[in-house]
Order: C-alpha cells, then structure tokens, then sequence
C-alpha cells in the first residue's frame, strides 16, 4: 500500500509542515528520503529549522508589520550569514548591517535631555563558537561550588564569565560546550603583570573594560597620563594579545592645550569626574572619547592597523556605533555648567557617518520626529541600549497605551496611570525582540510583554489618530504560568528574568517565608514550551543558601579575588546565553559575601 | 444575497452519488461558488463533481452544513491571513470529532477540500495530520503513514548527526 502523506501533491505536504514547529520538522527529516528533500527544498521550512537551531527568533512572527519587505530567502540568506560569523568569527565584514540607522530618527527633544546619562551601550557581543578543542582546564562535569563573592562579573553572550577585581585581577571562565566537543577554558590575567605595578596607579583600579566577541577582543584600558588613554587589545579566548592587532596596544594623542582653544560649548560631565572615556567597537573600528576638563576628542581607529580615521575635538562621552559607517556622539548634561548656562542647551546628539558626511544632526534642538520606520530585519545587529535608554523616557500615558493594545485591549485607560507601572525593558541582544517587565498593582506578578525596539517605536512615534496595525499580543503573565508550583505565593521582587536568542529564562521565587521556593522555567519563543528547569526549596538561613540538588549545574570558582565590587545583580537573577545560563544567588540578612555562582547547562535542558 | 436560501443545487460525484443541497451550504467551496456565479439560468442538470467520491462528499456536506452562514475569507484576509499565520493547532471541538475518522478519510477530506476550495476544512485536515506527527519519533511516523525508510544506515546516521547539531544547541 502507498503511504497517503507521500501521495499528497507537494502544495498539501507543505501545508502540512507549516504546521509543525521546527523539532518536529527536523525529526520528520529522518523519516524517508522524500520527506527530506520536500523539507530541504522548500525554502520556509528550511528557514524555521535554520532559526530554531540558531536559537533566534525573527520579528516577523510577532509583528508582520514591522517585518519589512525582506522575503524569506532574502532572510535565510541574512541569517546563515550571521550565523557563519558567529561561529567562525569569518566574514565580519560581509556581515548584513543595513536597516538600523534608521532609529536615528526616533529622537525627541523631551527623550534626548533626560536619556543621554543612559546612552552607555555596555558590551554588545555575540557568543564565540570555536570548535576546536585542547583548551587546558577542569574537566567538564566536576562540580564547584563556591561561596566566594559573585565579583562584577559579566556575562553576556560570551558563553563566559569575565569577571574582575577592582585593581588587577581578570578571571575568565567559559565553561565547556557539550554540544561541540569543547572544553573548559579559563585564565587569569594579572594586570599588575603585563603592565607593570605602576600603571594603574593613577586611581588604584581597573576603569573599565569593553569586549566584543564578535571579534574575540578584549580592550583593557590603562591610564597613561590625565588626558591620555592606553588601550591594550587582547584575545578573549586567551587572555593574551589578540592576533589580528598589529599592534597591540593603541595610545590617544596627546592634547597640546596651547594650540586648541577651549570649545565654545561649555561643558560637563555630568557624574561630575574631572575626565571621562568611552569606547565603542565596531568590527575594525573603534570610537575612543578621551573628555578632559575642558580638551575634548573623540577618536576613530582601526584597531587592527593602528591607523587613526578621524579626529574630532566634540565634547561627547558616549558614543555608539549604529552601523560600519554611522556613530551616534552624545552628551549628557546634567545640572549647571560651569559656564552656569542652563543644562538644556547642552544635551547634544550627533550623527557622523564615517565616509565624511555628517548628517541630521540634531543639535541641541531636537526636531520633531518625523519619519517612523521599523527595523526590518530580526537579526541585525543589536539595536544600541540608546535606544531602549530613550524608550524609558517615553510618556507614560503613550506606554500605557502600547501595553493595552498588546494586550489586545481597545483605549487608554485600561491600566491605570497610578498603578505601580514600572516597565523594565530587557534587550535581546542577537534579535530585535525586546522583553518589558511591567509590574501592575492590579495584580501582585509581573507581567512580561515580548515586542521589538521597530514595533514599540512604531506605535509611539505614530499619530494617535492613525495608530499601526495592532500588534500582536504576547503576554505572559506570571499568575498564569502553568507550571509553576507555587503560584499563588509568587512574587516579583523575587523573581527575574533573562532573554537569549528565542529564549526566556525566567527565575520565580515565592514570598519570603521559610521555607523559601525558587523556580527557574525555560521558555522557547519559536516552540513555545513551557518547562520548569530546576524546583527546589531552600531555607533563609544564611548557611542554607545554596540551592540542593541542582544537578546540572557547573559551579563557578571565583579564585584569588579579595575585595568585593558590589554585583550589580540583586536577590537572584538569572543570565542566559544559548548553551548556558548561569544563576547568581546571593545571601540574604546584609552578608553580600555569601553566593553562589553556578552554569548551568543548556544542553541538559530539553525543550 | 439576492439568492433565495432555499434554492437548491443538484451536484454528481464520480461514483455516480447525487446530492441535492441548499446552495449556501454548497457555497462554501470556493470552486462551486465560482461555478454558480457563471452559471445565471436556473439548470437542472447536476455540476459534476470528477474529483470527489459520494462517501467523501457525504462527509465534506456535513462539514459545510455545519459551518454554513459563517463568513467566508475574503481573497485579502487570506493574504494577511497567511502572513500573521501563527501555528497554532486549535482546532474546534465540534472540528475535532467531526474529523476524527480513518487515514484514508482524511486524506480523501484534505484533497477533496483542496479541489473544493474550501479553505477552513482544508486548514482542519493539515493540521490534523501535523497533530499526527507531533510527538512522535521517526519510526512511528513511517509506521502511521506506511512510509519506507529508504535511507541507508550510513545515510541515516548522518542525518541524525546533523539534527543532533541542530537540536542540541
């Protein structure tokens, strides 16, 4: 007997698939020779499984009208390019950046006064997959436990913690990929060694640091003399200095203070220090703010040739690249001057594209925005913090706005305005999808809405009377989580949330009361399961803790480090990546030295 | 609709069967409703039907009876229809027990509301079968759907390999 599905004309067979999620897709490649071809050769349900294994989610699905005119191939093709530099770090400069300066036209003035404190894009960076083994370490499976201070430590995306000391100290541990044959990789670097004891002397700690995984670079700043800065570049992976550099460090010239007059704008920085820095990394390019009383300059390098593209002597402190050619300046002034103009004058925004147009700058004077476009493609590069930063400044009433129709609610006033609304925006950093936690008072949990930056501006920036195309839902409310065994004692101050890729990580505690309950669910925006991770009770007895039988985890070893900069995670707060998520739990009752830092593995998680 | 509801249209399948039923029933299919419009004299002789068999026709009618007076989609909504297209695989209750019938049935319904155009049952019987597969593993499915696994063991070991990759990420 024929098999009726094979007998299916081709048009039906694919219906059919449509219909599956990307696990099964992939499992029905396995049947018969047929269905693999109809499944390898139609373009769509290639694109489903491609973006499900990358674990990215397309915009597309959410909000059709902000998806673009781009057609599937157009976007299979975006996607494996991106998922060729991720992986091999090759191509970076095929890499597909067009359709995100656009957001340069979403600033207003009332946004741009109050944000610019907050453009400070931290790293933006993308897990650096090698698949080559060797690497020295701990064996995979070994378990640490550790109740050493969680440390800055940052993890975003690197697969890795990088944390460091206040003074000298870098550790990086980047715990072993069962799915790809590595394993542990972790070093030490000694600041106070590579660069000698006096260096850092100038304020006795490590400034800062920028990393862009993309590149496998690690910037380590070093303070020369008060307006120069020395940057060290340095390989991630192995802490020393990074092949691609032809040299490996770059110094910022030397402000000759009888030449330059002082500029005409006055200036501040608004924390009030006498200098300040920002670096951005862009592929080759990297932005260097050196802010010295009143010796601005701005900087433009490639940091692999040395060679300097651009000078500027603009007094900004932060800056942002948008794309390979555009960066974002800008300034942030809070409070009087010195000059005591009023701060309002000196909050600036400038566009420069780096082929030596600079255009719509919007000066200090804002104009209205005018042109609203969304951002077309999910999985561009991520949409700077900036803007997100700009977002949370926007009118209250308008955001409201945007959660009811979210909701599928007609009007304003559904929520009301004196509910304890407090939006936190979570940027997805490999899609343009973000997650706004909003508290109600109306009821005691969170409610979490998935959107993206182009959806979100869309609506704001749109005239009221012609408002987009309502977008489509997606709440999840906390009360209503299915698998949750405690419902009704959870509690949003005790629970927290991460996004990577298609996925939402999200941390539920209960109430304070012993004995405590945590949670952590998994959640896939492209399959949409709903599965609780690890449940497990623990008491608020300080020696206590440490969550039991948390089988999967790696601990995370936090060596040598004495002093203790305050983790800027609170209570427990999960971080996630694509193959890891790693939980933060500190001690309670004002002992901020008791924690437990531990890697869980995604691969043990199945979705 | 200038219709009277209770015209009533003769229809033949390939087996001979002929059904008399009320045209808004039968308009639900795209494919007859397109029929009709071009027809404008009142015809006694019956639209013959060469794709579709009486059994299968008996079931489709039932479909259609029940979900007569609903609005049908317009070309435009389709369009957007297809965009937006979430997979979900809702299917209504009434839907659910009316589908719940052997393999061979199905596939009749599928392609006979794929001749018919009758967009919403067509939709219940792909997404049936896509509730068919779910869940189950590889070899269940050639067992279901009497599939050969024309794979060799080496071809099949690499495929298993690469959705290994692809699923364990």
């Amino acid at each position: 007997m024929a098999s009726r599905l094979l007998d299916l004309p081709l048009e039906l067979t694919l219906r059919i698939f449509l219909e599956l999620d990307p696990q099964n897709l992939i499992k029905c490649r396995v049947v018969c020779g047929r269905l693999l071809e109809i499944i390898t050769n139609d373009i769509e349900l290639q694109y489903l499984i491609e973006l499900f294994s990358a674990g990215m989610l397309d915009t597309r699905t959410f909000f059709p009208t902000s998806g673009g005119t781009i057609q599937t191939s157009g976007r299979l093709e975006a996607l494996r390019s991106f998922i060729r530099t991720r992986n091999g770090l090759t191509d970076l400069h095929d890499f597909p950046l067009d359709g995100l300066r656009i957001v340069a036209g979403y600033t207003d003035q009332p946004l741009v006064q109050n944000t610019f404190a907050l453009v400070r894009r931290s790293f933006t960076s993308h897990q650096i997959r090698t698949r080559t083994g060797g690497l020295e370490g701990p064996r995979p499976g070994s378990e640490w436990m550790t109740e050493a201070d969680p440390l800055s430590s940052r993890w975003k995306h690197l697969s890795g913690v990088l944390c460091w000391n206040e003074g000298w100290l870098f550790h990086f541990v980047k715990p072993p990929g069962k799915s790809r044959g590595l394993e542990m990789r972790c070093w030490d670097l000694d600041l106070r060694e590579r660069f000698g004891e006096g260096v850092l002397k100038n304020d006795g700690r490590l400034l800062s640091c920028w990393v862009d995984s993309y590149q496998d670079l690690l910037v380590v700043p070093e303070k020369v003399d008060v307006p120069q800065l020395k940057l060290h570049f340095l390989s991630l992976t192995t802490g020393k200095e990074h092949p691609l550099a032809l040299f490996p460090t770059y110094t910022t010239p030397f402000y000759n203070h009888l030449v330059v007059q002082a500029p005409s704008i006055p200036w501040e920085i608004h924390r009030g220090a006498s200098w300040s820095y920002a670096v951005d990394i862009y592929d080759q390019h990297m932005a260097i703010s050196v802010q010295w009383e009143e010796y601005p300059q701005v900087v433009i390098i490639n940091w692999k040739t040395g060679d300097v593209l651009e000078k500027w002597d603009i007094p900004f402190d932060f800056l942002t690249f948008i794309d390979a050619h555009t960066i974002i300046l800008a300034s942030a002034f809070t409070g009087l001057t010195r000059y005591g103009a009023s701060d309002t004058d000196f909050s600036h925004l400038k566009i420069f594209d780096l082929r030596r147009v600079e255009y719509s700058p919007p000066g200090s004077k804002v104009p209205g925005s005018s042109t609203t476009q969304s951002i077309p493609l999910g999985f561009a590069r991520p949409v700077p913090l900036l803007f997100l930063d700009l977002l949370k400044d926007v009118e209250r009433s308008q955001m409201l706005d945007f959660f009811s129709v979210c909701n599928g609610r007609t009007g304003s006033g559904t929520y009301s305005t004196n509910s304890s609304f407090r939006p936190i925006f979570i940027q997805n950093p490999q899609v343009d999808i973000i997650t706004i936690k909003v508290d109600l008072i109306s009821s005691r949990c969170p409610t979490f809405i998935v959107t993206s930056v182009g959806a979100l501006l869309d609506f704001i920036t749109a005239n009221t009377s012609e408002r987009p195309t309502p977008l489509v839902p997606r709440e999840f409310a906390l009360h209503e989580w299915p698998n949750c065994t405690f419902p009704h004692r959870l509690h949003s101050r005790h629970s927290s949330m991460s996004v990577s890729g298609s996925r939402l990580l999200l941390s539920l505690g209960s109430y304070n009361e012993v004995p405590a309950q945590r949670e952590w669910h998994l959640f896939d925006f492209n399959t949409r399961p709903w599965r609780k991770e690890q449940g497990d009770e623990f008491k608020s007895k300080e020696n206590d803790l440490l969550p039991k039988n948390l089988s999967t985890h790696v601990g995370f070893p936090v060596p040598h480090i004495k002093k203790i900069i305050a983790p800027t995670f609170t209570g427990n707060y999960p971080e996630l990546t694509e193959d890891h998520w790693v939980s933060f739990i500190r001690g309670k009752g004002g002992n901020p030295k008791i924690g437990h830092v531990a890697i869980h593995q995604m691969d043990d998680v199945a979705l | 609709m200038a219709a009277p509801a209770t015209q009533q249209i003769k229809i033949r399948c390939n087996d001979e069967k002929e059904f008399t039923v009320d045209r808004d029933v039968l308009e639900r299919s795209v494919l007859i409703k397109n029929m009709l419009e071009d027809v404008t004299e009142q015809q006694d002789a019956p639209i013959p039907l060469p794709n579709v068999s009486g059994p299968v026709m008996a079931k489709v009618l039932e479909y259609c009876t029940h979900h007569r007076g609903e609005p049908l989609p317009s070309a435009d909504t389709e369009q957007s229809q297809d965009e937006t297209r979430k997979r979900t695989t809702d299917i209504s209750e009434w839907d659910q027990k009316f589908i719940t019938v052997d393999q061979e049935m199905l596939f009749e319904i599928i392609l006979a509301a794929n001749y018919l155009d009758i967009k919403s049952l067509l939709d219940v019987g792909c997404k049936t079968v896509a509730n068919m597969i779910k869940g189950k593993t590889p070899e269940e499915i050639r067992k279901l759907f009497n599939i050969v696994n024309d794979f060799t063991p080496e071809e099949e070991a690499q495929i298993k390999k690469e959705n290994e990759w692809a699923e364990d990420r």
